[in-house]
């Protein structure tokens, strides 16, 4: 990525963004707006809402998070080797693969753990 | 003055793509319904227009016509920007599409990363809304978005790896270039793995548990109506073309092919990937979140890995 990349993709982004949103904004002197208290109300199938949508996550969560994390840095840190790998020696691939491997091994060792079970 | 060309280069480009990807959501709404008409042994829509061609635009004018209803006690700012947020990153995946042999928005020296990092970004959209909404199916809608992407984009981002590996470019226009044999055809687990992960990260069945009807309502945009409701769908169609075409840049060798030139061999791969998209939508059942999360972490996962030392052998025969 070079400066040239970046400018560009500002320009673009800002097309994206401003488009959508001035014709949100334009939209809406025409389209009606007759707000009252049953439209406000979360839909719940015509019954009043039963409970409060802000509650605690899933337990679950936390172990698929912590893994997505390692998984996560270690494709990134793949990125970073991956384009150039033609280009080096053999060593530097069979390195890369002790490190897939090494990584792999995890994942193994949260599968005999239990935790890739969802409950 | 080169900055600002530049700067009013990228804002034009993104004013064509955006149409673009609003011609295709268009485009793409009515063949779905034809398709999954056809699938289920009905006509689908034939009222409007010719065999109903005019169908998508006559709910497109409706659409911008609603009432934008916003629930009492929803987080206004978020409430607003969760479309936004959804739409816009799947439009900015279009910059290092190649859309044909050198058609592309601007070739970025790490194009494979950008499409796979930027498109992501979405799933905060679909969260934002969810819990903004203040509703109790949105918020089951936006912590199931949650989990679906958490664990579907570590085997997509995986089986790319494998593909740059061979190429040794992070160039979407480079890779298409090198491509003598189909990476398909070399590295056929990867491209599996690649088109079953991006059905997930686009939210389409048989992985549509974070808006599954029949089960909550519509998820994350229970809530949502009119133009705002719109975004997520140019972000679910825009996306759909987007991971075909990745996939034909990456997988299938771009516009190579005999006969026919390149720019309309690139079309027809990419719009029969859409198709097999749509037919597997019809076709299969929902997965459970439970099964969702198995088949990622123990299928999808060691595959893409198997995929990965597939790679480092080929590297190391070509060599």
């Amino acid at each position: 990525m070079v400066v040239g990349d970046v400018i560009f993709l500002l320009g673009f982004g800002m097309a994206v963004v401003i488009l959508p949103v001035a014709t949100l904004g334009v939209l809406g002197w025409f389209r009606p707006q007759l707000p009252e208290r049953v439209k406000g109300e979360g839909y719940e199938s015509g019954m009043p809402q039963a409970s409060i949508p802000r509650r605690p996550f899933h337990m679950a969560y936390y172990n698929f998070a912590l893994i997505f994390v390692v998984f996560d840095v270690e494709a990134v840190l793949l990125f970073a080797v991956a384009g150039v790998l033609r280009d080096l020696t053999l060593g530097a691939t069979v390195k890369t693969a002790v490190f897939v491997i090494l990584v792999g091994d995890g994942l193994l060792y949260a599968w005999r753990k239990g935790a890739l079970v969802w409950r | 003055m080169s900055a600002l060309f530049t700067f009013l280069w990228g804002f034009a480009m993104g004013v064509i793509l955006l149409s673009l990807v609003g011609g295709f959501t268009a485009g793409f709404i009515l063949v779905e319904r034809k398709v999954s008409a056809r699938m289920q042994m009905r006509i689908g829509p034939v009222h409007t227009g010719p065999h109903g061609l005019l169908q998508t635009v006559a709910d497109m004018i409706k659409l911008m016509m609603k009432e934008d209803v916003r629930p009492a006690r929803a987080d206004r700012v978020a409430f607003n920007l969760g479309p936004l947020l959804t739409a816009v990153p799947a439009v900015m995946s279009f910059v290092v599409l190649p859309l044909g042999a050198g058609v592309v928005a601007r070739d970025l020296n790490v194009g494979v990363l950008y499409f796979l990092a930027v498109p992501s970004i979405s799933v905060v959209g679909l969260v934002m809304a969810g819990w903004a909404s203040y509703d109790n199916y949105s918020f089951l809608g936006g912590l199931r978005a949650a989990a679906q992407f958490i664990s579907y984009e570590i085997p997509r981002t995986l089986s790319v790896v494998g593909v740059v590996v061979v190429a040794g470019t992070l160039s979407t226009v480079r890779i298409m270039e090198v491509q003598t044999i189909p990476y398909a055809v070399l590295l056929p687990v990867g491209f599996v793995v690649y088109l079953i992960t991006s059905v997930a990260e686009l939210n389409r069945g048989p992985f549509d548990i974070p808006e599954a009807e029949s089960e909550i309502v519509a998820g994350f945009h229970t809530e949502y109506s009119g133009l705002r409701w719109s975004l997520f769908f140019m972000a679910e169609y825009g996306g759909m073309f987007a991971a075909s075409a990745f996939a034909t840049v990456l997988f299938l060798g771009g516009g190579a092919g005999p006969l026919l030139p390149g720019f309309a061999w690139f079309w027809l791969k990419t719009l029969a990937l859409v198709f097999v998209l749509m037919w597997v939508r019809w076709t299969l059942p929902r997965f459970r979140a439970d099964q969702l999360m198995a088949l990622a972490w123990k299928g999808l996962l060691p595959a893409a890995l198997i995929n990965l030392g597939l790679a480092f052998v080929v590297l190391f025969l070509v060599r």
